[in-house]
Order: C-alpha cells, then structure tokens, then sequence
C-alpha cells in the first residue's frame, strides 16, 4: 500500500478514536453529575460492566508482560525483540485503561490515593493495584531495556535477565492472588472456585496474545510493519496451550457442579440455562450463554484445526472468535448474580455504562497507536 | 504566568497536606460516627454488643414499620423506590431470610411470616477484610463501624457481605429525604453505608433506636457478660441466627 493511503488511514482511524473518546467523556461527565445512578447497577448487583472490563484488560495487560523473557533470551534477530516489543507498548495502553475502569466504577474517585495511604493487604483489590503497578514497572523496564539492547547491538546481560523473571513472577503472583477475589463474593458462587484464578490466568493468557497477533496481522495486512515469523509462531503457540488449559478448567467446574448439585453452585448455572431466575431480564443471560458456548465451540475449533490456523484470513476469524469468547467469558459472571436471599438478579449494563466504556478503550488504543506509531517510525 | 504559579502552590500544598497525612502516626478517624475517642461518663461499654429480635412480639405490619421509622428518620437515611434503595433495617420473609435453615426450624417454631433484618455486626465480617482502604471496621466491642469520609465507593464489601446489609449512594441521598434531621449527619453520594448499632447513642448512654422503638421485643446487650439481659435470654429460649455455616457469626439473633 502506497504511504500516502497508509497516511490516510491512521488518520481516519485517529479521528474515530476521537469520537470515542468523546463520547465517553461526554457520558462520563453525566455520571459525575448524576452519580452511579446512571448505570444499570443495583444494591443486589453492585458489580458489573466497568469491574468486567477491568479484569479483563488487566488480564490483557499481565498476559502480555509473559512473552517478555523469550525475547530477552532468544539470540535471534531484532524483528522479533520488536515485534514484542510492540506488546509491551500495549500492555501498557491495558494498564492505562484499567486504572480509567477503576475511576469510572468508584463512588469517589476523588478518593482514589486512599488506597496508598491506607493500603489493606487483607483486601484482594490491594493486590489487584500491586499487578498493575509490577505490570507498568515491568512494562516499561523491559521496553527499555530491548531498546537499549537493540541500540548495542547485543543480548539482555544474565542480571537482567534474572530481574525479568522475578518482577515476572511477580506479576502473576499478584494477579493470581487479585484473581482469587471473585473467590470470596456470595453472590457470583458460580465464579466462587479455587479454579477462578487459574481460570482467569488462562483466559489472559489467551486473550493478550490473540490482540496482540490480532493487531500484528492488521499492521501486515496494511503493509506498515512485517511482524517476525518466529514471533507469530511462538504466539500462536501460547494462545493454543492457554486456550486449551482454559477450556479443560471450564469443562471440570460444568462437570463439578452438575455431579455435585449443590444448591449454591448448580442454582445459578441452570437458571440461565432453564431461565428460572426471578427476573424477566434472564433473557440476557440466555443469550449470553448461547454466544459464549458459540464462541467457544469456535475457539476450540481453532485449537484444533491446524489447517485453520495456517491461513491469515481464518486465524485472523478464529482470533476474533477467541477474543469475544474470552469478553463475554469474563463479562458473564456479572449478568446474574444470586443475593444474599437466595433470590437471582440479572443485570445489563446501561447505555451510559457502554459509553463510558468505549470511551476507556478509545484512550487505550490510542495511547496503544501513538507508541507503536513511534516504534515503527523507520518501518 | 499568574495561572501557573496559582497551579504550583496548590501542588506544592496538597503534596505536603499528603505528606503530613502518611506521617501522622495514628490515623485518626476523626469524622468516623464510632465515637471511639470520646468517653462519656455514661458510656455503655461491653465486651461483645449483641441484638436479640424476638420473632414472637413482630405480628404486626405496625410494629415493623415503628422501629424500621425511628432508625430511617433519624440517620437520614434515603427512601429511594427500586434496586438502588438504601436501607438500615428492614424485613423481609422468613424463607427468604432463612432458606435452607427454615425446614430445619419449622418443627421448633419458627413462624412463617416477616421478619426484621439489619447488619449482624459479625465476629470475622467479610466487608472489613475486603475493604481496600480500612474505612469499615471492627470496634472492639464489636460493633462493625464505617468511616465515611474514608470510603472511596468501590463497593466490594456489599459484594462480599454474605447479609445483604449494605446499600451504595447510587444518587444524592439528600434528594430523597422528607424530613432531614440536623442531628445527624447526612452521607454523601458515592458512598455505602450500613447500620452501626447506633454507637452515638451509646456513648450518650442510650439505647439503640430500633431497640428503644421496639416495645422489648428488641433487646441489646454483652453477649460476653452471662449475667446481661442477653445471655440471660439466649439460655432460656430458642434461638437462631443467619446462615450460620459461614463461619461469619452474626450478632443478630432471632428468638423462636
Ligand atoms: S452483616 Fe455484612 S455488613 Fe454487617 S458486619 Fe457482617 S459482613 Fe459486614
């Protein structure tokens, strides 16, 4: 594609993120006004659309932070520290539209800093604020660090390396532990299992990666960067095995929960599969079962088709597939929630809520843009 | 020019306002409702404060609406219609509250029917551990208190509170008060807020309202003091209380 097109589109694609972020700003501004009354949320259902989000982008974000020590460790070219490189910039786009989700969930996001000045490590959320903050220490380190490595000449020295690894393992550690957070809440019993957290570990393992590739494939379709083939397969590899691990997780807590019965576990789960729950609105909750088992079978297709995942065009489907399976995976604990009367709430975001949301996402993948536009500036 | 160095001087004193803050060495929560600091000569003290509803005396629709009145009207607290109300007290029915416990209790008389509802001020209460910032806490006397000038509205604990006894601020509470009472304070938006066992008043060495309100058929109490009117109460007669398997022992019983 002859550059000046090339121009044209990114500026056509800076311009709709501009109205994204308008219109969430917009919203956002009436929130403020009016206060969370503005959205869908309810005294039964405290939680949804912006604390979904914010999982999954911090899942995203973690994610990303893994294909790191490859890239310090691989002799080979510079192509590929590059390509990873770009997905340290995202990350860190991630890390920036998470710390929006949480302003945009707070009663008073003024308050915001009392988090630091009176920190809680009894409180998951505290080690939720500790990933972001190694994830957005790690990010930026590590970029820096292949820039400089890139401008030598050489490989990472061993002491980095090792540091990688342990800020590496911190990261998990802390979001693993922030994962475990849904393991404590009565009423998403369903999402209330020891496997939550690894559940939710695979699920960004899946869905940093599949953006990632999603992205880099674009970005070759577009002609504006050629992404390192070794990077790609090494991608691809990682999304396969995180996708395979999240699914088998999936499929033991279906089975545990229909061997066990437990009234608390199996309640939940059928009613949005009989619709049994108290509220008309389980229709959302149906339809949401319905695209996530869809996308699912989708993902797992993917999984296991070699031939699907061979050609640009339907990895680039397949992708897609994964990536809304793993959204709505990580949005559908949110829809339907059971009180502490045993009684089922369903829940939909309001419209205020989408704006909102759209606006964050517009400002991470602007920010995402603007890195990588400097990145790839001799490309 | 002038604009600029108007930005500096507030950055330069809300840095040291912060700085003053991380370095006072006790936090104190002055504005929290707790009243610790404050010894009164009449302070009713006791090891572990305790409310016994008798299910027996609440027959009637009057008499739940006396005592849940008395507590709403004087703790400002909202009437708001829908899912984002607010409420301190309130009831609900036998099998909601009780579900699975209710067949269990039939057969020892526990009456269909309503019943009254608040925050049970639990022994290892999960909305204290969840909190990020320590703005709910638990008094040693076990009162679960709330410090709302600290709350920053993220609403985990009325995720994590097994109970139900916790309301967000989706809206400007104020808006939706008939009568406020200068007496007490009003919250503000953005925050959630719960029952304290009226612990204002028992600095003053008064009674909790609902208790005062209910006739005798609220009775508070040292649960830790066998000879208090409580304990006295709880080994003469049937008793039970919410969800107990979950291990976050509730102060609220329900006398059968
Ligand atoms: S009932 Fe809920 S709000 Fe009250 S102390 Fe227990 S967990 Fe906290």
């Amino acid at each position: 594609m002859p550059g000046k097109t090339l121009r044209s589109v990114f500026y056509l694609w800076l311009v709709f993120l501009g109205v994204l972020i308008l219109v969430g700003a917009l919203a956002y501004l009436r929130q403020i006004d009016g206060g969370l009354r503005v959205t869908g949320l309810s005294r039964n259902l405290p939680w949804g659309f912006y604390i979904a989000q914010f999982s999954f982008l911090l899942g995203l974000a973690v994610a990303v932070v893994m294909l790191a020590p490859p890239a310090l460790s691989l002799k080979s070219g510079a192509g590929f520290r590059k390509t990873i490189m770009l997905g340290e910039f995202m990350s860190i786009g991630a890390v920036f539209a998470v710390l929006l989700f949480i302003l945009a969930d707070l009663g008073q996001p003024q308050r915001l800093l009392n988090m630091l000045l009176h920190p809680s490590p009894a409180s998951p959320l505290f080690w939720d604020m500790t990933a972001l903050a190694c994830c957005l220490v790690f990010n930026l380190s590590a970029a820096w660090i292949m820039l400089d490595c890139e401008r030598q000449g050489a490989t990472a020295p061993v002491r980095v390396k090792q540091l990688v690894r342990l800020s590496l393992a911190s990261v998990v550690g802390c979001y693993g532990l922030a994962g475990c957070l849904y393991a404590i809440l009565p009423g998403h019993s369903f999402l209330g299992t020891a496997f939550a957290g690894a559940r939710f570990l695979a699920a960004a393992l899946c869905s940093g990666p599949a953006l990632l590739l999603l992205a880099l494939l674009l970005l070759r379709r577009i002609g504006s960067f050629r992404p390192d083939p070794e990077a790609v397969r090494i991608l691809v590899k990682i999304i396969l095995w995180a996708a395979v691990i999240h699914l088998f997780i999936y499929g033991l807590e279906f089975i545990s929960v229909l061997n066990g019965m437990l009234p608390q576990h199996s309640h939940p789960l059928l009613a949005c599969i009989f619709l049994t729950g108290k509220n008309a609105a389980a229709g959302i909750v149906v339809s949401l079962a319905a695209a996530l088992g869809l996308l699912g079978c989708l993902a797992f297709l993917f999984v296991v088709l070699s031939r699907v995942r061979n050609s640009d065009a339907s990895l680039s489907f397949a992708l897609c597939c994964l990536l809304c399976y793993i959204w709505f995976d990580s949005n559908s604990g949110f829809f339907y929630g059971v009180d502490a009367f045993g009684g089922m709430n369903t829940y939909a975001p309001s419209l205020s809520e989408i704006c909102v949301g759209l606006g964050v996402y517009g400002c991470g993948a602007l920010l995402v843009t603007l890195f990588w536009r400097a990145a790839l500036k001799g490309d | 020019m002038k604009k600029r160095r108007r930005f500096l001087e507030l950055a330069g004193m809300s840095f040291l306002a912060l700085v003053g803050k991380i370095l006072q060495p006790d936090p104190v929560r002055a504005f929290s409702l707790s009243g610790v600091g404050r010894v009164h000569a009449r302070t009713l003290k006791a090891k572990r404060w305790a409310m016994l509803i008798d299910t027996l005396k609440f027959n009637d629709a009057e008499k739940f609406a006396v005592v849940i009145r008395a507590c709403h009207s004087f703790h400002n607290v909202p009437s708001i219609a829908g899912g984002q109300e607010v409420k301190w007290i309130w009831k609900d029915t036998v099998e909601r509250v009780f579900g699975e416990e209710t067949a269990d209790y039939k057969a020892k008389g526990l009456q269909a029917g309503d019943c009254l509802l608040s925050c049970n001020h639990c022994d290892n209460p999960a909305c204290v551990s969840v909190c990020p910032v320590g703005a709910t806490f638990r008094r040693p006397d076990g009162i679960v208190a709330m410090d709302y000038h600290r709350c920053i509205g993220c609403r985990f604990c009325m995720s994590a509170c097994p109970y139900g006894a916790r309301s967000f601020n989706f809206s400007d509470p104020r808006l939706h008060i008939a009568a406020l009472n200068p007496d007490y304070p009003a919250r503000a938006r953005g925050i959630v807020e719960k029952c304290g066992f009226c612990s204002e008043l028992l600095d003053r060495g008064e009674m909790p309202l609902c208790v005062k309100a209910s006739d005798g058929a609220i009775v508070f109490g040292d649960l830790a003091d066998p000879d208090s009117g409580v304990s006295r109460l709880l080994s003469k007669r049937t008793s039970i209380r919410r969800n107990e398997k979950l291990g976050a022992g509730p102060g609220l019983y329900y006398l059968i």
